[in-house]
């Protein structure tokens, strides 16, 4: 019984289970997921309570995990428990052995398009931030989660013990291994639909930038021919800071009020110092990269919104009329669905540009095509 | 006035309300009636086809309108869905959120 999910989460889930088991059967691997949900595991308690939960789904797998993993098997449980309850669970992969894996599917916090970009971007949120200005829909994005949490699975060079350490140190020996995974991961990505992986690239590279200590979020490489070295750890180590002397800021502040203000300023100055700068090939594909991202997503677009404002923000102001000029549906081909009679002539007079005489358009319900009421341009 | 999650019926039934849509991706909903409960953004079901706002406090409501073909090619490009009041003869508020688009179950 799933609790307290709604139907885009049971939705989305339903996604993101069939795309693991799809990507594992399309890479011949024999591993079986066994699939939890963090909604779920929000409701146990213990670990005796979280162990009898998988072996209702898998006595065998339980069995074969805690052989492999001994003491570890109840630490990390706890860990989950403690995860769940501070909703920062899902989309993860534990206890990789022989034959199973177990595989946490998405929360409510992280199962849309917005949540995901948001979470990998890590964009403080002073700063100005449009997700929805990546392509797709939630569905992609929850498949290509998906697609990346079984690489992991699939990456038999990996401990999945690794995945689970939360922020991983810079200078510890399990940074560059898991940058390497997070690389296989993002490059599954964007070989099963590249528009989304190039979205989770760029969102990668903001993450570098702004939390350039955790390798989970400097990865920032989806190229599978790139070999994940100490150079690559150590330039997207530096990129924020070289992308700050060829912005010409001496301090981070600088670079933070600048971003708040006007990301556009700091992008064209960076892009600036590039010119002539001595970077290495890898290097200024990474800053390219970054910019690109802040220009996609810091910098609004037409329709853009902010989420993390209250929606209700978003409401202009009531008592003032706002202007609709913008809206043209004066094409043969614009379609319209309406039960209000009049609302093609008053839309008129609002300013949406409706085509010819609106006013004498000749009501037939329900009108469906503006071609068929008359109301188009010729 | 439409607010909170638990409404029943489709907007179509509580106000007047009407969906304008053209090729370049815009997408207009236009009601007579204030919706008092913040929208966090609008469902496209490809499968049923049917449009569904998707309220801050959780609740869903039916458009209830009838989208035909060519309308349906426009929301598969749609990104965003302005919600525009209009009163008598001007836009008196609007409110820009997204367009999710379910591909299936």
């Amino acid at each position: 019984m799933i609790k307290n999910s709604s139907n885009h989460n049971v939705r989305m889930n339903t996604i993101f289970n069939s795309a693991v088991k799809a990507e594992l059967v399309e890479h011949g691997s024999n591993i079986t997921p066994i699939t939890i949900n963090a909604a779920e595991v929000k409701e146990l308690s213990t670990v005796e309570e979280f162990k009898d939960y998988l072996r209702e789904k898998s006595p065998e797998a339980v069995q074969e995990i805690e052989q492999a993993y001994g003491d570890h098997f109840d630490i990390k449980l706890q860990s989950l428990l403690t995860a769940a309850d501070n909703d920062v669970m899902g989309a993860e992969v534990d206890f990789r052995t022989e034959n199973f894996t177990v595989v946490t599917d998405l929360m409510e916090n992280s199962d849309s398009k917005i949540e995901i970009i948001t979470g990998i971007a890590g964009v403080p949120s002073d700063l100005p931030f449009y997700p929805e200005n990546a392509p797709g829909d939630d569905a992609r994005y929850v498949q290509a989660v998906a697609v990346h949490e079984t690489g992991h699975v699939l990456d038999t060079n990996l401990n999945t013990t690794i995945l689970n350490k939360g922020t991983i140190p810079y200078l510890s020996p399990d940074f560059l291994p898991l940058m390497e995974s997070e690389k296989r991961g993002d490059h599954a990505i964007h070989v099963s639909d590249p528009e989304i992986g190039q979205s989770f690239e760029h969102a990668r590279a903001l993450s570098g930038f702004f939390h350039r200590f955790d390798a989970h979020n400097v990865a920032g490489v989806s190229d599978d021919n790139t070999e994940i070295t100490g150079q690559i750890k150590s330039e997207a180590y530096n990129a924020p800071m070289i992308m700050r002397y060829l912005g010409g800021m001496n301090r981070t502040a600088e670079v933070m009020a600048t971003l708040k203000d006007d990301p556009q300023k700091f992008v064209d100055a960076v892009r600036k110092g590039m010119e002539g700068a001595e970077l290495s090939e890898t290097m200024r594909d990474r800053i390219d990269t970054t910019l690109d991202a802040m220009e996609i997503y810091m910098i609004p677009k037409e329709g853009s919104i902010t989420p993390k404002q209250d929606t209700s923000n978003d409401i202009q102001e009531a008592t003032n009329t706002t202007d609709a000029s913008e809206f043209d549906f004066s094409a043969k081909d614009s379609e319209m669905s309406t039960n209000d009679p009049s609302m093609v002539a008053d839309l008129a007079l609002s300013g949406v540009d409706m085509g010819d005489t609106p006013s004498a358009i000749p009501f037939q319900k329900p009108l469906t095509s503006l071609e068929n009421t008359g109301a188009v341009a010729p | 006035m439409t607010k909170s999650s638990h409404v029943t019926q489709s907007l179509k039934k509580s106000m007047k309300c009407g969906i304008f849509t053209n090729k370049d991706g815009q997408i207009l909903l236009v009601h007579r009636e204030e919706i008092t409960e913040p929208v966090i953004w609008v469902e496209y079901d490809k499968n049923n086809n049917t449009l569904t706002l998707v309220y801050d406090d959780g609740g869903t409501q039916d458009l209830g309108l009838d989208i035909n073909k060519g309308m349906k090619d426009h929301l598969a490009q749609g990104k965003n869905v302005t919600l525009a009041l209009l009163i008598d003869k001007e836009i008196i508020s609007r409110q820009e959120t997204a367009l999710v688009i379910k591909l299936s179950d």
